[in-house]
């Protein structure tokens, strides 16, 4: 938990490059990250936002939503649904 | 109606209520997430049987709603990642059409999306997407 919350960005680029390959190079950026009470109890869910290029090769990164890898399991969810293909 | 027009029909008196569904052919596979709010529930699930894939949808509804024929109310408490309850009362929309279009969405309310043109202007033909880590199911974050 620690090492997650000390560089969530990084985990979750790992995740990415496992999960979906080649779509963390689309990544241009992250920020938010935040602490949040979850059901689970205070400071249980971590969320943040990653900026992509808009490209269609997205597609396979929100499909991947919700699987596991190394004990993390990431949801994907766009802000804006509109601006993905 | 098909599902598909229906579930439009449902959601444009609900613009607040927005999912995505894709079709995939993995078996037990939570695909996506649904967004009530800007909060985040696990309620989505694609499942790939012997023949079909079924595609089913829960989202939230008032208790009132008439559902369409496709719909079917159920109630089962659902409680969003901060613990709040969320509702009691959910529709449910199934499709074992095995021809399941490729996406399924609805929008993100104006609203929600970021605010300005500056923000948009800097950052052109980019996407944001959020993404949530809940230790109930992720195991690094526990």
């Amino acid at each position: 938990m620690k090492k997650l919350v000390a560089n969530p960005a990084v985990r979750v680029l790992q995740w990415m490059h496992e999960m979906s390959p080649g779509r963390h190079a689309l990544a241009k950026d992250s920020w938010g990250w935040e602490l949040q009470s979850g059901a689970a109890g205070p400071n249980t869910v971590i969320r943040g936002l990653f900026r992509f290029k808009q490209d269609p090769s997205l597609e396979p990164l929100l499909t991947a939503s919700g699987r596991s890898h190394n004990g993390m399991r990431a949801y994907w969810d766009p802000v804006n649904w509109e601006q993905t293909q | 109606m098909t599902g598909r027009l229906a579930w439009f029909f449902c959601w444009s008196k609900h613009p607040e209520i927005w999912f995505s569904v894709e079709n995939q052919d993995r078996d037990h596979q939570i695909c996506s997430a649904l967004s009530v709010k800007d909060e985040v529930l696990e309620v989505i699930q694609m499942v790939k049987g012997n023949k079909d894939t079924v595609a089913t949808v829960l989202f939230p509804c008032p208790p009132d709603i008439k559902l369409d024929d496709d719909f079917t109310a159920v109630s089962s408490p659902v409680l969003a990642f901060n613990g709040r309850l969320v509702t009691r009362n959910l529709a449910k929309w199934s499709s074992t059409d095995s021809t399941l279009p490729q996406g399924i969405r609805g929008a993100v309310p104006m609203e929600k999306r970021p605010k300005g043109t500056s923000w948009e202007q800097r950052h052109a033909n980019t996407t944001v997407i959020r993404v949530t880590l809940d230790s109930r199911v992720c195991l690094a974050a526990s």
